[in-house]
């Protein structure tokens, strides 16, 4: 017996499929949907739309945007002597959300992957290369995850860009702010205590 | 009841918004796999024990057909194999055959011993080639499938050949020889070392470059002609080896 009409079940359906949904919280968000005014369901319609129409790639650091450059890249007060290299675009907004880094970034949209076949011409090296044939670019950050995809992607770039004349910096890894030394584990104090600096 | 393993960590899948599902080789119950609840948050507990490549000191709980992880606390990382693709490459490779070779718990000791100096030895070295073929020949044998190298695979004439049929499993002699190809006496003196030694003296041979080439085409072709596949990740590997 089907225990709702067919467009609840198909809402239902279509809730489910995003990340963190099960079915409990699918039927909940379809109630919602349903019980709420109709101007508020096309509202969500349309912005479900037009996000997927209009959200792009940026044409100089692939980052999203909803025009041909984004607004970090169309910033004149930006430092474009610097570009700091990301796997995916929430990194940027998690680094943009430190107000610590004033440069331009660079989104690859993945990372070299031997466990997933993903290679290097699978994400945007090209394109960060393509960048970095002028001379105002004097150095890449290496912002990649500190697993071991995003290592052997700062890794595989490093010997890309060096030989180009540009400084490779890769961020520090380390105990996180407020933690407890006897609470980190033995690979990140060891890289705690390799990428210590001068006080 | 939490049981004490120490194992190495050969897969590991994203399950769930921020779980994942470990493969481990241990010694005493084979390849078995685990769920890690957190894993892949930065507060996790067992955020450094439960990464690829990782031999850690496991506290498992068993939940059903798997089972859970109660610590994990690692013992060896093997950092220095995430600085060059090509050696994560072939750690995936490494792991994908022992995935496909250690079927039974009883090779898994030696298979464990075996992946943990391949693996140490990978984080020092640079001789690429001479690490895989030694890994391919000396898994591969201790899974029962020795290649024979004292009498013809064929007729069983003893004598020192030097045609090596993949195929058939060992040398032939020059009346047998089918599709054997033929091979330097120190490529047969290589592989004969491979296959017979200490287990920690598997590297522990000199060759020259002609040998190399020869030992590393030869305990590739072995190793597939066993297996019956080619593994993804070895194609992986041989791409980034041409592109380079």
């Amino acid at each position: 017996m089907d225990y709702y009409v067919k467009p609840l079940a198909h809402l239902i359906e279509q809730f489910e499929k995003l990340p963190g949904i099960g079915h409990k919280t699918a039927r909940r968000l379809a109630f919602h949907i349903l019980d709420s005014p109709d101007v508020h369901a096309e509202e969500f319609a349309n912005a479900l739309i037009n996000a997927k129409k209009l959200v792009r790639y940026c044409n100089i650091c692939q980052n999203m945007t909803d025009a041909e450059v984004c607004l970090i890249c169309a910033d004149d007060k930006r430092d474009n002597s610097v570009i700091c290299v990301m796997e995916s675009p929430k990194d940027v907004m998690a680094l943009e959300k430190a107000r610590e880094y004033n440069g331009l970034y660079h989104v690859l949209h993945g990372a070299i992957s031997p466990m997933d076949g993903i290679g290097p011409e699978d994400i945007k090296i090209a394109e960060l290369l393509s960048r970095l044939s002028s001379d105002t670019v004097k150095e890449v950050i290496m912002a990649t995850n500190p697993n071991i995809e995003g290592e052997a992607t700062a890794m595989y770039l490093s010997k890309l860009i060096k030989p180009l004349g540009v400084k490779v910096t890769r961020i520090a890894h380390g105990v996180p702010v407020g933690g407890d030394l006897e609470y980190a584990d033995e690979i990140t104090l060891s890289r705690a205590i390799e990428g210590r600096r001068e006080m | 009841m939490i049981v004490t393993v120490k194992g190495l960590i050969i897969k590991e899948t994203k399950f769930g918004e921020g779980d994942k599902i470990i493969t481990i080789l241990t010694p005493d119950f084979g390849i078995i796999q685990a769920v890690a609840k957190g894993a892949r948050s930065y507060k996790s507990k067992f955020l450094a024990g439960s990464q690829l490549f990782c031999y850690t000191n496991f506290g498992l709980t068993k939940r059903g057909k798997m089972f859970s992880l109660s610590f994990a606390e690692p013992i060896h990382t093997f950092y220095e194999i995430r600085k060059s693709v090509e050696k994560i490459s072939l750690s995936v490779y490494f792991c994908e055959l022992l995935s496909e070779v250690c079927t039974d718990s009883h090779q898994a000791d030696a298979a464990l011993r075996l992946a943990l100096n391949t693996l140490f030895k990978l984080s020092k070295n640079d001789n690429l080639a001479q690490i895989k073929a030694s890994f391919e020949l000396r898994l591969i044998s201790d899974a029962g499938f020795t290649p024979e190298l004292s009498c013809c695979v064929k007729c069983g004439r003893t004598g020192h050949f030097n045609l090596f049929s993949a195929n058939d499993g060992g040398v032939q002699c020059c009346d047998c020889c089918g599709s054997g190809n033929a091979l330097s006496a120190g490529t047969i003196r290589a592989i004969s070392h491979i296959i017979t030694c200490e287990l920690k003296k598997v590297f522990a041979y000199e060759a020259d470059e002609n040998v190399l080439f020869e030992l590393e085409h030869t305990a590739e072709n072995y190793i597939l002609c066993q297996i019956g596949r080619l593994p993804q990740s070895l194609k992986y590997y041989q791409k980034l080896k041409i592109n380079r």
